[in-house]
């Protein structure tokens, strides 16, 4: 009976997963409140299925943003903090993030919180076996905002919510200037 | 017999003349071609694996030295170890697709022949007190239940998976499954690994089997304990620096794991290491001695032959490396800073030393520069360097290289590569031992922890001061990688007066970063292991961060890095990259795509030398080394960096493309006479590509590598003329030089060419479609090269299906061969339901499903704006009768383009071979058209009728203006 319900659970939890993808315009919006700007890097050696991630919301990507390269969901998102909870590689085989604490990141309200980058590296086309790990590329991070979304990078500070502490940006944009509020 | 006659070549070429010249790098960025070397148990043979063209494993008669035995390995099967069992008998082991494999291998007629060992399991270790058997360790279990029990067996009864005679070594451990086997002490040992507390313990048995008793155990420790040797029965001997400053050689009592007296210590360098003859009998104990071991001999004898030969060798490091049974025979490596290292044979009998290999034949011609050692006092801490000044070409510039680490390593003054390539073009360079490094005792290395940035470069700065009252330079940099990367730069920044420019490689530029570079190399226990070295973590580091500093440092910077490295993550690199090009700073990036902590491949090394020394001859202002005095051993060593570096930029996996570096470096190689890239920089003027566009240029060149012997440039030139691309069509020029080309290098690309001459000749020329055809089979394709034959062969009978002139007989006899390769079997086909216009591709929106390309619009005028669209044609191919997959078929599609200026060119052609069932389509990206050009496309049968012609001409106007004015 407890494994059926715990099965439902699970169903229901992922089906509750909101889709997201990132945003194709580079107009900064009006946030809602407590909401802020989630930025984070994929980098990838094969095309991935789903990406799900847990947090005051609960999202997932779909292979449209997570094909075989590098690439980045920027995305607004209710503020908190959020962990990754599971990665489909394909449709057999599905990796569950079970050290939580080593995938969690926090988004900030009003912001750009760049989490880092999600390096999947599989090991091999027929196995699920994968190397994964959140790395810090912030220069990266800001060196796509200023190519890709000029206008929301000049309008919202960015800072860093990925694992350890980093006061990179925060030395990076006092040579920029104030953001321009 | 041949390889034996070339090896007894070799050993005559023995004196040679030396000269300061450019080393060649793609000689000296290479493994060694002899290695392995080892003697036969009576001392009659010695035996090396050679790896020069091909690889084989030599056995050589010791007096002789005439190759007794061979065995030659395909590419890919490597050799991973060997050893000798008797006088007959070989141990080998070879690795194949990944799967090692036990052999014995047998002298026959100067063969070696190799029988298997069958069994599962593994070889311990040959056993010296009767050669005819070994140790076995007999795999039992499957998968996670596998272990191993260890059997003395007989060679013969091993390969012929008979154990009944074999003796089982009994022991008490059922988790004992890892050997290793003694021969001085003729004890077994094992490790047994404990993951959960992270220890590793060594446990020994006697040879007759037993209970296994608990040596030591290893787990993490702030100082190092390694095991040498029995000292008796209950004692080993150890190096250990756990109670003294120094690494020191001492007694461990086993009972009480407790250490005992010291056996040697040296006042002021850590042992390296130390041997034993027998148990309880010292044999040497090693050191490093201004980055050179040294020896301290026990034992006379060895003492004695060692004396002698540093006598010889003058000050290089010389060990014995291999011994027959009765020591009467021994091989000596020697090797130094201006040595890359030789094997000698020492015969005591005769009391002889006889010069035997090189580790780099190659290299035997070339003269190396020796270091010299430098001692300073600084701060009351005595500090070795190693200065290496340039002995022929000297440009009067420094290069100040700290070392990697920075805690715990050290500089050796061995031969290195790198320094051997940057003396030879003319740099000086300086490396020291720091305070920090390795090999000076725990007090030394301390100093040097949290001290990134501070008295490390102080010490640096000490040495070079002191170099600087005796010598004089025009030029100083700083030059390093990792923890050298970071000291080179913040040298610079410190002591700006000194420094010219830096070269950083690999490094560390925000020491916060190292505590935060990803969720699993952050928090408390990661932070432990950095503290190490860096200190503490805390915001004081970023006062010594380059990427904090970058407004204090006002060099220009040549900075390098791997985009995968996990040692210093490529982030700290692009940091700094990121501050400084936003602050216009004089700075050159190599970010090596695919990368880590540097190059696992000798043939990147190369570049990163030579990417090092343009830079440095570029922002030096230096006189280039080529002159019209270079000798052609000279020019040959530069021509290869010019081409190692074109070809990076031209077209490689790790480095970023950029026509304009790879021509200008084409066009220096080019200017030296080399013929490849004579040809490429021809290829670019064709192309077009970062110059205007010039035929006659192109054809100049061509005609100039080909006359410098690259057979390809002549080919290319056959081609021109046979097409009438640019020339007019001459068949005659065009058989001259595919004749020429084939004859300069016989390959089967040539081959092919050169048939397809004759296919497409007139009749006047004497067409010859047997031999057309003969030329395109001949030869065997290597795996490597099938798929640029097979691009080649359909290229050629794409270009004779449009345009040669074709008698019944002979399109038949094509058709023959058609079959035959692509098993075409249908020739009579029609084109229907032609889409033809502008495609765009639209990705799958579920995962898995291919995306497929859409039809935007039929109209024929195209916007050169959709640079991401594609135009041609997608069509069905209808045959007669029932569609099946059985029947196969093939077409030919000509690509035209008239220019805005009117001029005609064809573009390329494509042979294309499927079945009815199949989706047929010819696309073009737009990017390849400009505006103003009308592209063609032609859709020809095998029976050589055109069944479809469409044009696209290409606008400037938006597709929406297209569309607008269409409806």
């Amino acid at each position: 009976m407890k494994r059926i319900f715990c099965c439902a659970l699970a169903l229901l939890l992922t089906s509750c997963a909101t889709q997201v993808t990132s945003i194709k315009s580079d107009q900064d919006k009006q946030l809602t409140e407590n909401y802020g700007y989630l930025l984070l890097g994929v980098q990838t050696n094969s095309d991935l299925k789903e990406l799900f991630i847990n947090g005051p919301k609960n999202i997932k990507l779909t292979s449209q943003d997570i094909k075989r390269g590098t690439n980045y969901l920027l995305v607004d998102l209710e503020a908190g903090d959020y962990s990754l909870e599971k990665i489909k590689l394909d449709n057999y085989w599905r990796l569950d993030i079970d050290d939580t604490e080593n995938w969690t990141f926090k988004i900030s309200p009003d912001t750009i919180s760049y989490v880092g980058h999600m390096e999947i590296k599989r090991a091999s086309y027929w196995y699920g076996t994968s190397n994964l790990e959140l790395v810090n590329r912030s220069s990266e991070a800001v060196e796509f905002l200023k190519k890709k979304f000029p206008n929301i990078y000049n309008k919202r500070t960015l800072n860093y919510g990925g694992p350890g502490e980093d006061s990179f940006f925060e030395f990076f944009q006092s040579l920029q200037g104030s953001p321009d509020e | 017999m041949n390889r034996i006659s070339r090896f007894a070549f070799f050993c005559l070429f023995i004196s040679c003349q030396l000269t300061a010249e450019p080393i060649n790098g793609s000689e000296l960025f290479t493994n060694t071609e002899n290695r392995m070397v080892d003697i036969s148990p009576s001392g009659t043979f010695v035996s090396r694996y050679n790896t020069e063209d091909e690889n084989f494993l030599d056995v050589i008669d010791r007096k002789t030295l005439k190759i007794h035995a061979s065995l030659g390995f395909s590419p890919r099967v490597s050799l991973k170890e060997y050893s000798w069992l008797n006088e007959q008998q070989l141990l080998i082991l070879l690795k194949n697709k990944n799967i090692n494999e036990y052999n014995i291998g047998v002298f026959n007629d100067g063969n070696i022949e190799l029988q298997a060992i069958e069994t599962k399991g593994y070889v311990v270790d040959s056993y010296p007190d009767n050669p005819t058997k070994v140790l076995f360790a007999k795999r039992i279990g499957k998968h996670r239940l596998i272990r191993h029990d260890l059997f003395l067996i007989d060679i013969n009864d091993l390969l012929a998976g008979q154990f009944n005679n074999a003796t089982q070594i009994e022991h008490n451990d059922d988790d004992a499954s890892f050997y290793m086997y003694d021969q001085v002490s003729t004890k077994i040992f094992t490790l047994s690994f404990h993951l959960e507390n992270e220890t590793a313990q060594m446990k020994v048995i006697p040879f007759n089997g037993g209970t296994w008793r608990t040596l030591y155990t290893f787990s993490k420790n702030d100082f190092d304990l390694m095991p040498v040797s029995f000292f008796d029965d209950n004692t080993l001997a150890v190096i250990t620096n756990k109670e003294t400053d120094k690494r020191v050689l001492q007694k461990f009592d086993i009972n009480s794991q407790q250490l005992g007296d010291i056996i040697y210590q040296h006042p002021k360098y850590d042992l390296s290491d130390a041997e034993f003859k027998q148990v309880g009998v010292l044999d040497y104990v090693s050191y490093f001695e201004h980055g050179v071991e040294r020896n301290i001999y026990f034992e006379k004898e060895t003492g004695n032959i060692l004396e002698r030969v540093n006598k010889l060798v003058n000050g290089q490091e010389a060990n014995i490396i291999a011994s027959s049974v009765d020591k009467s025979v021994r091989i000596i490596f020697v090797h130094g800073s201006d040595k890359p290292g030789n094997f000698i044979i020492y015969d005591n009998t005769v009391n002889k030393f006889t010069e035997f290999l090189d580790l780099y034949p190659k290299l035997k011609k070339q003269s190396f520069v020796r270091s010299m050692p430098i001692r300073v006092k600084h701060q009351g801490i005595d500090l070795e360097a190693f200065l290496t000044i340039p002995d022929n070409v000297d440009h009067k510039t420094l290069l100040v290289m700290p070392h990697g680490g920075p805690i715990g390593v050290q500089d050796t003054d061995r031969f290195n590569k790198q320094i051997q390539y940057l003396v030879s073009r003319g740099f000086s360079l300086l490396r020291v031992n720091f305070r920090g490094s390795a090999g000076f005792g725990k007090a030394f290395m301390k100093k040097g922890v949290g001290e990134f940035g501070k008295l490390i470069e102080e010490d640096i700065s000490a040495v070079l001061q002191q170099v600087l009252t005796t010598h004089s330079f025009e030029n100083i940099c700083s030059m390093g990688a990792s923890y050298g990367g970071y000291s080179a730069i913040m040298l610079a920044i410190r002591k700006p007066e000194l420094y010219d420019c830096v070269v950083a490689s690999y490094g560390i530029y925000d020491l916060p970063l190292l505590f935060n570079a990803s969720n699993y190399r952050s928090g408390d226990e990661y932070a432990k292991v950095i503290e190490k070295s860096v200190g503490s973590y805390s915001q004081s580091l970023v006062d010594e961060s380059p990427v904090y500093l970058y407004k204090k440092f006002n060099k220009p910077l040549l900075l390098i890095a791997g985009k995968d490295d996990k040692i210093a993550s490529f982030e700290h690199s692009n940091r700094l990259k990121l501050l400084l090009s936003q602050a216009n700073h004089p700075l050159e990036t190599m970010f090596y795509e695919g990368t880590g902590h540097g190059h696992n491949n000798w043939y990147w090394d190369h570049h990163e030398a030579a990417l090092v020394t343009d830079y440095l001859y570029r922002i030096l202002n230096l006189t280039p080394l080529q002159s019209e005095h270079s000798s052609q051993t000279s020019i040959s060593a530069l021509k290869q960096d010019f081409l190692v570096l074109a070809d990076g930029y031209d077209n490689s996996t790790k480095v970023n493309s950029n026509h304009e570096k790879a021509f200008e470096f084409y066009q220096q190689a080019a200017d030296l006479e080399d013929g490849r890239a004579s040809f490429n920089v021809g290829s670019y003027y064709h192309r077009g590509l970062f110059v205007d566009k010039n035929m006659d240029k192109a054809t100049q060149y061509y005609q100039k590598a080909g006359d410098l012997g690259y057979s390809s440039a002549y080919k290319r030139l056959g081609r021109m003329y046979m097409e009438g691309e640019h020339f007019a069509k001459d068949y005659s020029k065009a058989l001259n030089y595919l004749v020429k080309a084939h004859a300069n290098e016989p390959s089967i690309l040539n081959k092919i060419m050169l048939g397809r001459w004759y296919c497409i000749a007139p009749k006047s020329h004497n067409r010859d479609v047997d031999k057309c055809l003969s030329l395109m089979k001949e030869g065997n394709i290597p795996n490597d090269e099938l798929k640029e034959v097979l691009t080649s062969i359909k290229e050629s009978l794409a270009w004779i299906t449009i345009e040669a002139d074709l008698t019944a007989d002979e399109l038949e006899k094509i058709h023959s061969f058609e079959k035959e390769v692509f098993k075409v079997n249908e020739f009579t086909l029609q084109v229907n339901d032609v889409n033809s216009g502008l495609f765009t591709f639209k990705q799958a929106s579920r995962y898995g499903k291919s995306g497929e390309y859409q039809l935007r619009g039929d109209s024929n005028r195209i916007s050169v704006a959709e640079v991401d669209g594609y135009f041609g044609a997608g069509f069905e191919v209808n045959l007669d009768g029932f569609s099946s997959y059985n029947k196969r078929t093939a077409l030919v599609a000509r690509w035209y383009k008239v220019t805005s200026k009117g001029e005609k060119e064809i573009v390329d052609q494509e042979f294309l071979y499927g079945t009815s069932r199949d989706t047929w389509s010819v696309r073009k990206k737009i990017d390849f058209a400009e505006a103003g050009e009308i592209w063609t496309l032609e859709i020809y049968d095998l029976n050589q009728r055109l069944l479809f012609q469409d044009n696209y001409e290409f606008v400037a106007e938006s597709l929406e203006e297209i569309e607008h004015v269409n409806s």
